[in-house]
């Protein structure tokens, strides 16, 4: 009982000290934040817009057929604070994409890390949940 | 040690290490917030109090997506009946009363989601909008917003606020010095924005009175207090928001503040065609677009 207690003071403790003012964000609701994914594939398209920039990226599927999935990233002003530029990425790119997928299977994503081949990262906090990264 | 039900030996209980967890937590919070503070050489920079031009960046308090304070005054019958019509899709975990509980997707009413202006004082509130810029004439502080690529006039020549203005998304502004504090006195505001990211309603009798204070060279305090009796039974006084002095704009690869526009186009392809919720039900071709 007295174990149980602790856990319960500890825990309680916990989430005051590390709790911020968490925001949820429009959509949110539609994606598996329990799962990261791993792709590799060509980038069919880049979009640097308002609400969110976008990685439009095909992908093999375990049957061998291409899926496009449609990741969604910070806004564009977000993005060039954290070191991404409108030309960061262009048609016919070959990259890995790490990022939680949409829920019941869709081809979305969101909050995505872009791994290049050269060794460069570039990473967007859109979905994260990082009380001290920009979101929007 | 020893309590009234019995003893209790503190050296060896698993308690200490309780304890001991969070008291370490506690400092390394507590010595992280120190090191995250500006640093100290820039403080001595000179500067004239009364000169706010130039490029300010919000700060972490409020973040965004925030009311103006989590002390949001009761509301009119009037004021809750507005509010009772929010569909919106931001919550505040700080005061989680004062937001409606988050709506289906395809209930969502917020003006914003359909390009419809920010409007003041919700565009100092919204994440993805945290730059603004003063300009100072002779007669006049110029206030632009990144969000939007709007600005609003605050008249320094001295004259009075005028009785029911033509409502504006922006407002109608008058501002002068008093010490090295400058007061902004606003009324004329359209009631078809939103006062916040969170749904709180305001009507076309909102006035505002904004302080703002340059502290030193590099930050900006502002308090803005909300009155309008026909929505809420008291004032509404905002917390101390907090803007950094940037000598050019992080958000932009031009380094100026961004054309950051809600484009009506783009907005409804993201929602239908990557945002989950809206794309369950559109099954649209995403490839080659």
């Amino acid at each position: 009982m007295k174990g149980r207690l602790i856990t319960f003071f500890a825990l309680a403790v916990g989430l005051l000290v590390f709790s911020g003012p968490v925001v949820a964000h429009h959509g949110s609701q539609g994606y598996d934040f329990s799962k990261r994914i791993t792709l590799k594939g060509t980038v069919a398209r880049f979009v640097w817009a308002n609400p969110h920039c976008q990685i439009y990226l095909d992908a093999k599927n375990d049957k061998g057929n291409v899926v496009n999935w449609a990741v969604e990233l910070n806004n564009p002003g977000n993005l060039v604070r954290l070191g991404w530029t409108h030309v960061a990425l262009k048609r016919g790119d070959e990259v890995t994409l790490v990022f939680n997928p949409g829920r019941e299977g869709k081809p979305v994503g969101i909050c995505a890390d872009v791994l290049f081949s050269d060794g460069r990262k570039l990473h967007s906090t859109q979905g994260c949940g990082a009380p001290e990264e920009p979101e929007g | 040690m020893t309590t009234g039900s019995g003893s209790f030996n503190l050296q060896n209980h698993p308690i200490r290490l309780v304890f001991g967890v969070v008291a370490l937590l506690t400092l390394s919070c507590v010595t992280f917030a120190q090191i995250s503070q500006p640093s100290s050489p820039r403080k001595a920079q000179a500067f004239d109090p009364h000169d706010l031009t130039g490029i300010w960046v919000r700060g972490k308090a409020p973040r965004g997506n925030a009311p103006l304070s989590g002390n949001r005054p009761p509301m009119t019958p009037w004021g809750q009946a507005k509010f009772s019509t929010v569909k919106g899709s931001f919550t505040y975990s700080r005061a989680p009363g004062i937001a409606p509980p988050i709506a289906p997707e395809k209930e969502w009413n917020d003006p914003m989601l359909q390009c419809e202006p920010a409007g003041y004082p919700r565009v100092m509130l919204q994440i993805f909008a945290p730059l603004m810029r003063f300009l100072q004439t002779s007669n006049e502080v110029l206030e632009f917003f990144e969000w939007g690529h709007t600005w609003r006039d605050i008249w320094t020549d001295g004259r009075k606020p005028i009785d029911n203005p033509e409502p504006t998304y922006y407002g109608y502004s008058v501002g002068r010095w008093d010490g090295d504090t400058f007061v902004v006195d606003s009324n004329g505001f359209t009631d078809r924005t939103w006062t916040d990211p969170l749904g709180s309603p305001h009507s076309e009798q909102m006035t505002l009175h904004e302080v703002f204070r340059r502290v030193d060279h590099d930050h900006l305090e502002l308090i803005i207090t909300l009155t309008d009796p026909k929505t809420y039974t008291k004032p509404w006084v905002s917390d101390k928001m907090l803007f950094d002095w940037a000598p050019k704009s992080p958000r932009s690869e031009n380094e100026e503040l961004r054309e950051d526009f809600c484009i009506y186009s783009d907005q409804t392809y993201f929602f239908k065609n990557v945002d989950p919720v809206g794309a369950s039900d559109a099954p649209v071709k995403k490839k080659d677009q």
